[in-house]
Parts: structure tokens; C-alpha cells; sequence
């Protein structure tokens, strides 16, 4: 076998020329950190690549969703407790005034106690959300959802979803616990009961056991709306409970997905380290073989 | 005596050719299509005087130590090497655009499905619909601005067709004036830098364009393609040259002009080389990666536009369309002969397939194309609906031979933009809401609504009443009262809206579907938006999936391009291996040829020289 000069001349440069394309390669690697720099160093892992990064993403807006979703229910579950609170003390009020004993003076100063009280469930009631919503916004309210002094309830009767892979219920239905609650003969708005209480104990020409009759009456009104709050509470603690859990998921699932990501894209250092020193020893010994041989020639010896 | 003088000279004569022709050797030794050369020597005929010995040496010719199989191999490797290197590098460019993920389509859409995410948690606050349109908007940027660049590619690709096709008629014009010499000179000593010269521009020509060189009896040379057609006949040289291509105007159709005038179309198939390389990446590659992008953005705009307009805005309004997008456009082909037009449209973008199409008609029927497969489709008559694509001819008859190209889906991101620029037209709400009756003392309630189409009546009240034995009552729809038996899980469906009912209800039981009071803060269809990330929208698959195949589509042919090119870089490689192997100079060789020479040359003039002294010799002694 003949071996041209100038063949072996050029030969030797692009095997130089290949290694030291292989160095910047693997050299680009190290400092990247990435083994799939573009789609071609391993589609199928790019593509894979994708769909990971994807359903991190959603994970993502999910878990700021939940986040939120888990801010509603606390102020929920606040307003709930602090309505309870507020019935709780009516309910006392109320059977002070229904055992029989007291002054008209006593009876007058109950009736300014629940007005206070009724005032007060009033702001819990249309008390915001913390995200520019209403705790009882029902289907979604714009205003205050117990207008006309709680006398009407406006807001469309229901809740809110929020959530996109696990839809959770967000938004009280001011209706069944405060503004209909069902009675024996039909929905009663609390706000109207409280007020036939207030209306009969501050009335001086209303006979003691009259009154004392009403008071009562009302009491019944108020355990039903308790019992009502009480089981949105109930429910509230359970979605708060639910959304933990999820997030937990959540969380983890990113954690996965970066993983994920990291065997895909990512660069194992000990081998790419290994094959940058192998790269360059190779290179070292195209360029050293090549002075050597290119070194030899007759010439030298004429 | 004078004998062995002219034996003796003779020999200096061939040493000197010999030493001249090493010489030439080492000096043309990196010349590139340097064929190495030897002297051919041959005993001189005739005999000495005295019969004894013969009349020395004679310098017979000067062979070019060539093979022609070999070189052949060497130049069409080559031209393989060049045709996948020219793909290679297209593809390497290609492949660049989709090598950052956060900056590509999926990420766009993931920010924009994200974004609806946000809309559904706070749909009253401004500043998150102003979020969300921007996203929108972001996502149309990152369409348009990667097909404007797949564009440019083409673009790019198409450029450089045209300056080696330039490059390829120079050679041909170098050739026909080397055909032209060596119709002067046939046999001179020139005549073999003339060969080499030759095979230089025979392999220059062979990267751009595969040819066949046949080398006559009187040294000219004739070229013709791979199938034939002439390239170059004697001192005629044809030419290339481009048109657009007449069923697709975007594409270049390459051209062989003859001498005579007369112009014939070849294949970029059988053109081979790098034309054959870089029309294949500027026509095919390119063009898969726009037919999916488009295929991609038009089934997400569609099913965008769709849901908004299940919706109502901010102000209560019917969503309007989001995106707007290319619709399909028609090319008659160059022959077009009839007064026919066809129209093609877009009727659902969901089940748009990356292809575009050709319609053709025969006189009898209408044959629909889909490119990407060749897959046909026969109709008698129009208008037809194919792929999610109407096809109609709403003017004029077709004469037969009437060939129409469509392009649907490449023609989608051309005219994308984004139409709504005010937050409040997000359609983030349904238009009716479902309420039980306050009294109500059954569980009876509404699952779900969906909307079909918003129409005048969507938002009429609706009430439903229960008998307490086992129907409904409907009112406040046309024909009403309607009674229907109650099942719970059934579905309601009146004026566009459906509602699932669930629940045991009690005699008495109302619900009532009513306007929405407060579509601001509504965030029921911003939920069915974001719930579109993970639908299947395009061609049944999800928007995700469908983007990862175009990645992977890309990177793969990018990966195989790469790796035919280094194949073919090696076996071309090896074929000039082979080659310099019988024509290359190999300087150790040459040297010890010098020395060999010149040991000859002394050899021949110690002849001279002792020929000169015995004629001395004889001189003295007859003095």
C-alpha cells in the first residue's frame, strides 16, 4: 500500500480536527450540565424532556391554585367559627330572656346586647375572602352578599370551584346557614329572627311570657343555623384536609418531575468528565503521532 | 566509439526526464487532482555498429499513474458525502431552534394554560386578565417567530441552491473550453495537466450535481446527469437553472436548459449532490416541521376561540374569537386552464392533519390528495369535507386536468394574531347558573352546566319542579310545561345549555337556571379554558404530545441526517484513500527515486566520460 503525502497530511488534520470537535463537544457538556443540548443528542429524551416539563408546569399553577383555594377555606373557616361565636352568645342571650324572670329593664338591656350581636354576624357574613371575593359569595357575588341588612341574600345560591385536577369547593352558600335556613314551616333568614327577638324584647307593652315565648322560639331559629355552620365547618376542615393531602402530592410530583428531568437532559459528570479526559488524551495523541511521523522523511537523510 | 557516446547520452537524456519528472512529482505533491507521473522508457531499436550491443535508451512517453474506476468511486462518493453534508447542515440549523424547552411552543402554551389557571382563581381582578391576554399574545409571538424563521431556513437553503447551480454552469463552461483545447492540442505533454484539470472539475461538479463523464477517443469529455439528460456535449454546455415549481410556487423546480434552448425539468432526486441535499431539506424537512406547527397552532386557536364562545365576558357579553388564523389558500397549478375556483376552508381545526393537500379533476371526479401520505380521496361532486377541511367550487365548471394545490395547515400561522386587547373580553363565565329553591327540602341540585352555543334564548329562566312521584316539570322553555321522568344523573338540555341532575329530590323541589348575576367574577368557563392544556385538541392528541413529536421529529431527522453524512464522509474518505493511493505522491518515494535518477545520471555521464577517454587513449598512441 502506497500512502500519499499530501493524503496523509490531510487525513492526519481532520482526525485532529475530529477530536478536537469531540473535546468541544464533551467540554460543552460539562459547562452546560446538559447531555441533550438540542433535540438531535437524543430525540426520544427531548420529547419525553417536554411532556416532563409540561406536566411540571401544570403541577405548578395547580399547587398555586390550591394555595389560594387553602387561603379561601381558612377565611372561611374563620367567619364560620366567628359566626358560631356570635349565635353561640345570641343563644345565651335569648334563653336569659326566655326563663320567665325578667324586668322589662332586663328585656330592654337584651334586646341592645343582640342588636349588637346581629350587627356583628351581619359584618361576619359579608366579610371578604382575601382575594377580592366573599366568604358566603355563593356562585360569586360582585358586592356584599347579604344586602337589605341581611334581610336578602344576593349572591346566586351555591359555591365556587377552583382547582383544575382536583376541583375543590371554595365559596359558602350564604343561604342555607344564615339567610334560609330550613324550619318547620319554610326557610327562616336568621336576620329577620334575631330581629322578631329584638323587636318583641324591646317592645314595653309586650307581656313578660309573650316575650319570653318569643325569645325561645328564636332559640330554635339559632340552633338550626348553628347546627347549619357547624356542618359547613365540618365540610371546610375537610376540603382544608383534602387540599393538604393534594398538595403533598403535588409537591412531590414536582420533586419527581425534576428527577425525571435530570435523568433525561441532564449530564452524568463522572461520565462526561471521563470521557472529556479520555477526549483530550486522544487528541493529544493524533496531534503527538502526527509530529512524529510527519517528522520521518528521507529528505532528512540526502 | 560513437556508439557508446549516443548510448551514453541517451541515458543522461532518460535521467535527466526522470529527475524532471520527480521533480515535478514533489513539486505538484499537495496540488489537489495532481495525478502522480512516471517516465516511460524502452530500449532504442537498432543495433551498434559492430551488432554487439544495441543504441542505448529512448524516452517512450509520460504516463499519468491513474485508475479510472478508482477515481471514478472517488468522485461519486464524494458526491454522496456532499449531497447528505448539505442536509446535515440544514437540519443542524433546524434542530438549534428547539434546542432551549422554556423557550419553546410548549412552554408558550404551558404559560398560557397557566395563565387560565390564575384567571379561574381571581377572574374579578384586572390585573390577571391582563396577565392572561399577554399570554396570548406570547404564544402567537413564539408561533409566528419560529415559522418565520423555519421560513428563513427555506429561505436560506433555497439561496444556496441557486449559488451552486451558479457554480455548477461555471464548471460546465470550464469544461466545454478544456473539450475546446483539447480539440487544438490532442496529444501534447500539455494535454495531461489539461486531464488533471479535468478530473478536478469533474469532482467540483459531482458535489453539486451527480454526472456521468465519459472521456472520447480525442480526449473530450461529455457529462450527463444520472438519467441521461446532457450536460455537456463537446464544447456545448447546458445550463441549470430554477423556476418555481408549478403546483407549489414556494418551491424551487430545477431546470436544465440545452444549448438548443429547449428547457426539461429533472427531479432533485436524480440531481443528487448537494442540489439534491439541500432541495430535500428546504422542501421536506422544513416543510414537516411548518405542517405540524401549523397543525398545532390551528387546533389550539379553534378550540380557544370555541370555548370562549361558550363564555361570557366581563361586561356579560358572548366570548368573542381569541385568535385569529390563516385559513387555507388555493394555488392553481401553472397549466390552470378552466374558469373554476376552488375555495377551501377550515371547519374544525381539531382534526386538521399536518399535510397539505391537491385536489385534481379528471372530468369524471374530484380526486383530494393528502400530500404527506399520498393518501386519495374520490368524490363525484363538490363541496366534500376532508380532514376538517371544506372543499368547495363555488364559481365556474372545472375542465379536466384542473389541478388546485390547498395549503391548510402551513397556511395556518401565517395570519395568526391575537384579536382581543381589552382584559374585560375574556369570557371567563357561563352565561346561566343553576339554583336550587330556597325551600327546597330534597338534595335535588345541578352537577354541571355546559354550553353548547350562547343564543338568544341561553339565558331565558328556566324553572324545573319536582312532583313528588317521579317527574319534572319545565317551564319557562318553548312547548312548555314538559314533563319528564326524573332519573338522577339525567341530562336537561334546552336553549344551548345542558345540566346534569343529581340528587333525591321531595315534592315541591325547585331549580332554577338564571342569568348569570355577576359574569366578572364567574370563573366556570376560565376553568373550562384551562382545562383545554390537557384536552385532546389536535388530531386527538393533546397540545403536548403533539408538540414532543414535532421535537422529536426534528431531532431525528436531524440525528439520521447527521450520522448518513458521517457514513457517507467515510466511505468518500476511503474511496480518496484508495485513489491517492495509485495517484498520489508519496515524497519518501520520490526521494529515493532522486537518488536512484541521479545515481543514473552520473552513471550514464561516467559512460560519456569513458568513452571520451579511451578516444583519447587512441589519439595518443596513434601520435
Amino acid at each position: 500500500m502506497r500512502i500519499a503525502t499530501a493524503y496523509a497530511a490531510q487525513s492526519a488534520v481532520e482526525g485532529i480536527n475530529e477530536r478536537q470537535a469531540q473535546l468541544a463537544r464533551a467540554q460543552s457538556r460539562v459547562s452546560s450540565g446538559l447531555r441533550v443540548e438540542r433535540p438531535s443528542d437524543d430525540p426520544a429524551a427531548a420529547a419525553e424532556a417536554e411532556r416532563v416539563r409540561s406536566r411540571d408546569a401544570r403541577m405548578g399553577i395547580e399547587l398555586r391554585m390550591l394555595g389560594q383555594a387553602r387561603q379561601m377555606l381558612s377565611s372561611a373557616d374563620t367567619a364560620l367559627a366567628d359566626a358560631t361565636d356570635v349565635l353561640q352568645s345570641a343563644r345565651d342571650t335569648l334563653l336569659k330572656a326566655g326563663n320567665g324572670t325578667s324586668s322589662a329593664a332586663d328585656r330592654q338591656s337584651y334586646a341592645i346586647a343582640l342588636q349588637q350581636m346581629r350587627d356583628q354576624l351581619l359584618t361576619v357574613a359579608n366579610r371578604g375572602d382575601g382575594v377580592g371575593g366573599y366568604v358566603f359569595g355563593g356562585q360569586g357575588s360582585v358586592a356584599s352578599p347579604f344586602a337589605d341588612r341581611g334581610l336578602t341574600y344576593s349572591a346566586p345560591a351555591g359555591t365556587v370551584l377552583l382547582g383544575q385536577e382536583m376541583a375543590s369547593e371554595v365559596a359558602l352558600d350564604g343561604r342555607g346557614s344564615l339567610a334560609a335556613v330550613a324550619g318547620p314551616s319554610g326557610p327562616e333568614n336568621i336576620f329577620a329572627r334575631l330581629d322578631s327577638a329584638i323587636a318583641a324584647l324591646s317592645d314595653a307593652s309586650q307581656s313578660q311570657a309573650s316575650a319570653a315565648g318569643i325569645a325561645l322560639a328564636v332559640v330554635d331559629s339559632v340552633d338550626r343555623s348553628l347546627s347549619a355552620l357547624s356542618t359547613s365547618r365540618t365540610r371546610v376542615g375537610e376540603r382544608l384536609g383534602a387540599l393538604e393531602m393534594h398538595a403533598g402530592a403535588l409537591e412531590s410530583g414536582r420533586i419527581d418531575a425534576a428527577g425525571r428531568l435530570s435523568d433525561l437532559v441532564d449530564v452524568d459528570f463522572a461520565h462526561a468528565i471521563s470521557q472529556l479526559s479520555q477526549g483530550s488524551t486522544a487528541a493529544e495523541a493524533a496531534m503527538k503521532s502526527y509530529a512524529q511521523i510527519a517528522r520521518l522523511s528521507l529528505f532528512s537523510y540526502i | 566509439m560513437s556508439d557508446l557516446f549516443r548510448i551514453g547520452s541517451s541515458g543522461l537524456n532518460a535521467a535527466y526526464a526522470q529527475l524532471q519528472t520527480a521533480g515535478q512529482n514533489i513539486a505538484n505533491a499537495s496540488t489537489p487532482g495532481y495525478v502522480r507521473r512516471e517516465v516511460q522508457l524502452s530500449e532504442s531499436v537498432g543495433a551498434s555498429a559492430n551488432g554487439l550491443a544495441g543504441s542505448g535508451v529512448q524516452v517512450s512517453g509520460l504516463r499519468r499513474l491513474y485508475d479510472a474506476f478508482i477515481t471514478q468511486e472517488a468522485i461519486s462518493s464524494q458526491s454522496m458525502s456532499a449531497q447528505d453534508a448539505a442536509r446535515r447542515d440544514g437540519l443542524s440549523r433546524l434542530d438549534q431552534l428547539f434546542s432551549d424547552p422554556q423557550s419553546g411552543m410548549g412552554a408558550a402554551f404551558d404559560r398560557l394554560v397557566g395563565s387560565f389557571g390564575d384567571l379561574s382563581a381571581r377572574p374579578a381582578d384586572a390585573s390577571v386578565r391582563t396577565a392572561s391576554l399577554a399570554q396570548v399574545e406570547g404564544f402567537v409571538t413564539r408561533a409566528v417567530s419560529l415559522d418565520a424563521r423555519l421560513v428563513e431556513l427555506r429561505t436560506a437553503a433555497q439561496g444556496r441552491l441557486r449559488g451552486d447551480a451558479q457554480q455548477a454552469n461555471d464548471i460546465l463552461s470550464a469544461l466545454a473550453a478544456y473539450n475546446r483545447q483539447m480539440g487544438s492540442h490532442p496529444a501534447s505533454n500539455e494535454a495531461l495537466a489539461l486531464q488533471d484539470r479535468r478530473d478536478v472539475l469533474l469532482a467540483d461538479l459531482n458535489k453539486i450535481i451527480r454526472a456521468q463523464a465519459t472521456v472520447g477517443a480525442d480526449g473530450q469529455v461529455n457529462v450527463t446527469t444520472s438519467t441521461g439528460e446532457p450536460l455537456l456535449m463537446g464544447e456545448r454546455a447546458s445550463r441549470l437553472h430554477f423556476i418555481a415549481d408549478d403546483l407549489d410556487p414556494s418551491r424551487l423546480q430545477v431546470m436544465l436548459e440545452r444549448s438548443a434552448g429547449s428547457s426539461i425539468k429533472l427531479s432533485f432526486a436524480e440531481v443528487g449532490a448537494s442540489l439534491g441535499g439541500l432541495a430535500r431539506f428546504a422542501d421536506q424537512d422544513i416543510d414537516a416541521a411548518r405542517l405540524r406547527l401549523g397543525q398545532l397552532v390551528g387546533g389550539v386557536a379553534s378550540a380557544l376561540n370555541a370555548q370562549q364562545a361558550k363564555g361570557l365576558d366581563a361586561t356579560g357579553q358572548p366570548g368573542q374569537a381569541l385568535l385569529g388564523f390563516g385559513q387555507p389558500a388555493v394555488v392553481p397549478s401553472a397549466g390552470h386552464s378552466g374558469a373554476s375556483m376552488l375555495q377551501a376552508s377550515i371547519t374544525d381545526a381539531s382534526q386538521l392533519k399536518a399535510s397539505d393537500y391537491s385536489l385534481a379533476w379528471d372530468g369524471a371526479q374530484y380526486s383530494i390528495t393528502r400530500l404527506s401520505d399520498g393518501q386519495i380521496s374520490q368524490y363525484g361532486s363538490l363541496p366534500q369535507t376532508c380532514d376538517g377541511l371544506r372543499f368547495e367550487m363555488p364559481s365556474g365548471s372545472p375542465v379536466a386536468g384542473d389541478r388546485f394545490l390547498v395549503r391548510a395547515a402551513s397556511n395556518v400561522v401565517q395570519g395568526l394574531k391575537a384579536l382581543q386587547t381589552h382584559p374585560s373580553r375574556l369570557a371567563t363565565a357561563l352565561p346561566v347558573v343553576a339554583q336550587t329553591g330556597a325551600a327546597n327540602r330534597g338534595d335535588l341540585r345541578a352537577e354541571s352546566i355546559e354550553i353548547s352555543t350562547i343564543g338568544a334564548h341561553t339565558a331565558d329562566p328556566v324553572s324545573v319542579t319536582f312532583d313528588g312521584v317521579g317527574s319534572l316539570t319545565v317551564s319557562g322553555v318553548s312547548g312548555a310545561p314538559l314533563t319528564l321522568p326524573y332519573a338522577p344523573g339525567m341530562t336537561l338540555a334546552f336553549n344551548g345549555w345542558s345540566a346534569v341532575l343529581q340528587g333525591t329530590p321531595s315534592a315541591g323541589d325547585t331549580l332554577n337556571i338564571t342569568p348569570t348575576p355577576n359574569p366578572a367574577s364567574d370563573n366556570r368557563n376560565a376553568r373550562a379554558l384551562q382545562g383545554l392544556g390537557d384536552a385532546a385538541l389536535i388530531d386527538g392528541g393533546k397540545v403536548i404530545d403533539r408538540y414532543a413529536e414535532l421535537v422529536s421529529d426534528v431531532g431525528a431527522r436531524s440525528q439520521s441526517a447527521q450520522a448518513a453524512a458521517d457514513m457517507s464522509a467515510r466511505l468518500a474518505d476511503d474511496a480518496e484513500r484508495a485513489r491517492s493511493e495509485v495517484s498520489g505522491v508519496n515524497l519518501d518515494e520520490e526521494a529515493a527515486r532522486l537518488l536512484q535518477f541521479q545515481q543514473a545520471y552520473q552513471a550514464s555521464a561516467k559512460v560519456i566520460s569513458t568513452a571520451s577517454d579511451m578516444f583519447r587513449a587512441l589519439l595518443a598512441a596513434v601520435s
